[in-house]
């Protein structure tokens, strides 16, 4: 498959992926309310990363599908899975990277931009062509993954308004070879008339060479004792002003621990990924079941830690994040037993798939 | 920000005004002016980078002074700056 990708403007769009069914319609409202925020006149290159950056501040990724990690042997994650572009709508915004391709390739397609849905092993993105260029734009990729430069999907960036990282060219190199770039690190986009920010990596490059002043680190810093506390309620703030989507948030969060919290500091800390449902709820629907992250913070090692099987341990100090609040402190006790009520669900669920034949 | 763009600013012109100025001193002052003029370059660099920056401008308690340029409301701020 590799050898046909030479990444060339003349090459047939076909060999990145498959057109979209020409008939899709789309919820018309939702449609307008993406082209709203696009100017229509600019060239293809720039209208596709205005659609790119308005379409993926409208759209969410699925709580449930992320929840139990695309799981397709239960019945609802199939649905998800399934689940068409002409469902989305302003209420129902929910993506998964299947979804978002086809729809983000709708868009271009509606808006005379040539562009193909590639599915490959478990992840769907788009291939397009514009302005003599080729292009891949990934707005899921990155969703929960530990990379180490970004931790933030484009659905999660282009909320918070930061430069997206997943739309990217194909871009000839001085050995004449095509290379991959992120677009905004571009010539084209440093040549063109359009160019709206600084990149990313020049204050990168001047602190390298800051660093190579051999008087640069000569100050003695006191160490700063408050801080991972002081830091946590940073964070908290953060994320009720960025107003996110869960996953999102949940992506944000790991984000500003890795730029506001030092490493030693941050191996203290754990996060427990769990399925949280209102007490109350009797019979079990999948769909009331919500995401939730445990934050515990130990800065002493403890003899017995607290824990369930297979979850980390809650001694120390508890935070819960969900859509319901910011980090919430709770206590040891609440940890645990969100903790116990997040294994009863799982059950649940399984023995729900049993019943109606899954698995 | 604009404060500390002065401060590198004005550590240049009294070294360019001596007649044997200490060049690597004075290059470190451009890059720390160049580095500034990244609204975000805080967010950018590590804590520890950052103070020392904060000390060759001068700033007597750089930890607090650190906190205070990367407060929720800068932050918010400073990203959203970069799209408009």
């Amino acid at each position: 498959m590799k050898e046909l990708r030479t990444h060339r403007v003349d090459d047939d769009l076909e060999k990145y992926g498959r057109y979209i069914y020409e008939n899709l319609d789309m919820d018309q409202k939702f449609y307008e309310s993406v082209m709203d925020e696009v100017d229509l006149h600019k060239s293809d290159a720039f209208l596709a990363l205005d659609i790119y950056r308005s379409f993926n501040q409208k759209v969410s990724y699925d709580e449930l599908f992320a929840l139990f990690e695309q799981d397709q042997s239960l019945d609802f994650i199939r649905d998800i899975y399934q689940k068409s572009v002409e469902d989305i709508t302003e209420e129902e915004n929910s993506v998964i990277c299947t979804t978002w391709a086809t729809a983000f390739a709708y868009f271009l397609n509606k808006n005379g931009i040539d562009a193909v849905v590639n599915q490959e092993v478990n992840h769907a993105q788009v291939f397009f062509k514009a302005d003599q260029h080729i292009f891949r734009a990934d707005a899921t990729g990155k969703l929960i993954g530990y990379g180490e430069k970004n931790q933030m999907s484009d659905l999660t960036r282009c909320k918070l308004g930061i430069l997206p990282q997943g739309f990217l060219i194909y871009e000839e190199n001085e050995q004449g070879l095509m290379e991959e770039k992120n677009f905004f690190d571009s010539s084209f986009y440093k040549s063109s008339a359009y160019q709206e920010n600084k990149i990313d990596d020049y204050t990168m490059n001047i602190l390298e060479e800051l660093k190579q002043d051999e008087n640069f680190y000569s100050y003695e810093i006191p160490e700063d004792f408050s801080n991972t506390f002081s830091q946590i309620a940073m964070i908290s703030a953060m994320l009720s002003m960025g107003k996110l989507d869960t996953v999102g948030g949940i992506t944000y969060l790991k984000h500003l621990m890795k730029v506001l919290i030092p490493e030693d500091e941050r191996k203290k800390i754990t996060l427990d990924h769990i399925k949280l449902i209102d007490e109350e709820v009797e019979v079990l629907d999948v769909h009331d079941i919500n995401y939730g992250v445990i934050l515990t913070y130990t800065p002493e090692e403890v003899e017995e830690p607290k824990c369930c099987f297979f979850h980390p341990s809650v001694s120390g100090y508890n935070f819960l994040y969900s859509k319901h609040s910011s980090l919430l402190p709770i206590s040891e006790e609440e940890a645990y037993h969100l903790q116990e009520r997040n294994d009863d669900i799982e059950l649940e669920v399984e023995e729900h798939h049993y019943k109606r034949g899954g698995k | 920000m604009e404060l500390l763009r002065t401060i590198a600013m004005e550590h240049i012109e009294e070294l360019e005004k001596k007649e044997q100025t200490d060049k690597r001193k004075l290059k470190r002052y451009y890059l720390i002016l160049e580095l500034l003029k990244d609204e975000q370059c805080f967010f950018k660099i590590s804590k520890e980078d950052a103070y020392q920056i904060l000390c060759h401008l001068g700033i007597i308690d750089p930890i607090k002074y650190y906190k205070k340029l990367i407060s929720p409301d800068q932050y918010i701020q400073v990203m959203k700056e970069e799209t408009l």
